[in-house]
């Protein structure tokens, strides 16, 4: 497939993110070399292929770090938490957690959760397994 | 580099909080002090490249900075060039000055980073601090460079491969250095017990490990090896820029390794030839993670290395002299130029009470922004005094 495909691609903010419905954050995976992405890309990062198709990610990973920030945000009181996860399928997210214990240690299995309003910002956390 | 890149002059503004100075005042200082000590003048600069990372949020000077900021020492006529990286600014302006040198189309280029923090709304500083990440992927999460910092130094800390008392120590070292530094912005020495007890910011980290707003400027003054005659010469020796990718296998080289790789691999040069240091701790612990991304350390031997002694002042590779961007504060644009300025004045043994013992190898490590959990850039400059100690 032509590079030049990738420019009639769907626009950026008309891609699906996640599917609340499903569980699942939505990204992208790369046809030639597998790698997956979120949100999805218009081109692999890995290895430059536009052969990127729509997929469901792992809706459940490794929660790799985290920590309580005690400094509070415009509509984030504080203290609330942060965390990096790695999903089942390899791709790095970035999210807020709830239900953690106080003396978690990490790595620790998390499963990905939806408000339940989805107009909160961001829609979705992470909660221990 | 073709041409030789030598560091004719070096100049700062203090870092701290200003409220009576504008950028036009912090950066004039800086250029004056960087000129006068190249025995220049205003007019013998043939290019500029200046850093700035907010004044678009911060003070609405969206576009062309560099020329606005600079029109105060009357800087017009030669290319300005406006550069943001984030932290990484000051270093990339460096770059890129030091390539015009090397291209033989200038002799003389000044670069200069200024940044003014201080608004009196903090949440209008975090929330410009903020957007050195792509917004599609952290909108709404509150992520701040302190828990980004956390976040590296928990996973390391819960593998065990460092202790929590090493984080509070080199914060210690932080403070006890830029105690020395008349520019810096925390000149007070601090104790353990004062690190553990200050208020949490993002855990691990309190107050005292992070570096704060901070207002500020640093100029360097570049030349073609021998323009400009001075008692002690110093070249950049080599130069390298990498920028943020997703790792999708945490064995993975980290974008510091890469790039000091890169800078290494320039220069001829390995880590154990490293004399002085001024690495990016944004938070003073993180000087520990880049122990071992800039091969300074084995992978898990930060903690050994820091509790030798060898990066302390007296010790033999003394790591942020200056108090770092901790101590000495980090005015965004201007850090990556004020780790070189610093750099300077220790190959040219004019580092007065923080002196490191005859350096002949500088390094300076900078990095700036947020993408998926690395930095979004990281730059890697290596300096040489070729002029022998006598
Ligand atoms: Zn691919």
């Amino acid at each position: 497939m032509e590079l030049s495909s990738a420019a009639e691609r769907q626009n950026f903010t008309a891609r699906p993110r996640y599917d609340a419905t499903a569980g699942v954050l939505i990204g992208s995976e790369c046809a030639d070399c597998g790698a997956r992405s979120w949100p999805g890309r218009g081109i692999c990062n890995r290895c430059g292929s536009p052969r990127l198709e729509q997929v469901a990610l792992a809706p459940a990973g490794s929660l790799q770090t985290y920590t309580t920030v005690h400094v509070a945000r415009p509509g984030l009181a504080a203290p609330y938490l942060l965390g990096q996860v790695r999903l089942d399928d390899g791709v790095r997210v970035h999210a807020h957690l709830r239900g953690l214990a106080a003396d978690a240690h990490v790595p620790l299995r998390v499963r990905l959760a939806f408000a339940a309003d989805l107009e909160t910002v961001p829609p979705f956390h992470f909660e221990p397994e | 580099m073709s041409t030789e890149v030598e560091v004719a002059g070096v100049g700062m503004h203090p870092f701290g909080r200003f409220p009576e100075s504008s950028l036009k005042d912090l950066a004039r200082v800086a250029v004056v002090r960087a000129l006068d000590d190249a025995g220049l003048g205003i007019k013998d600069v043939e290019a500029v490249y200046a850093a700035n990372g907010m004044a678009g949020l911060l003070q609405g000077q969206e576009q062309v900075r560099g020329q606005s900021v600079l029109r105060e020492v009357g800087i017009e006529r030669v290319p300005v060039v406006n550069v943001d990286n984030a932290c990484a600014g000051g270093s990339t302006a460096l770059r890129l000055a030091a390539q015009a040198i090397a291209l033989g189309e200038v002799e003389i280029a000044l670069v200069v980073g200024f940044e003014k923090m201080f608004v009196d709304d903090l949440d209008r500083s975090l929330a410009a601090l903020e957007t050195a990440a792509d917004l599609d992927l952290i909108g709404g999460l509150g992520l701040q460079f302190t828990a980004i910092y956390a976040m590296r130094l928990r996973r390391i800390l819960d593998a065990g491969l460092l202790e929590h008392r090493h984080l509070v120590e080199v914060t210690v070292k932080s403070h006890r250095n830029g105690a020395l530094n008349p520019y810096a912005q925390h000149r007070k020495p601090v104790s353990a017990a004062e690190v553990v007890a200050a208020r949490p910011i993002a855990d691990p980290l309190t107050l005292l490990m992070c570096s704060s707003m901070s207002d500020g400027a640093a100029a360097i003054v570049l030349a073609r090896g021998g323009r400009v005659e001075r008692p002690e010469r110093i070249r950049i020796r080599a130069s390298a820029s990498t920028s943020g990718f997703s790792r999708l296998d945490d064995d993975e080289p980290s974008i510091g390794t890469i790039c000091a790789e890169r800078a290494y691999a320039r220069a001829g040069l390995g880590p154990a030839d490293v004399d002085v240091a001024e690495i990016h701790d944004a938070m003073a612990p993180a000087e520990l993670l880049y122990y071992e991304q800039l091969g300074f350390c084995e992978p898990g031997g930060a903690g050994e290395l820091f509790d030798s002694g060898a990066t302390a002042i007296e010790g033999r590779l003394p790591v942020n002299p200056s108090g770092g961007l901790s101590s000495r504060g980090h005015p965004v644009g201007a850090t990556g130029v004020a780790q070189v300025v610093e750099l300077t004045w220790q190959l040219r043994g004019s580092a007065g009470e923080r002196q490191a013992k005859e350096p002949r190898i500088a390094l300076a490590q900078n990095s700036g922004g947020w993408y998926e959990g690395e930095s979004a850039a990281c730059n890697v400059h290596i300096l040489e005094r070729t002029t022998a100690w006598s």
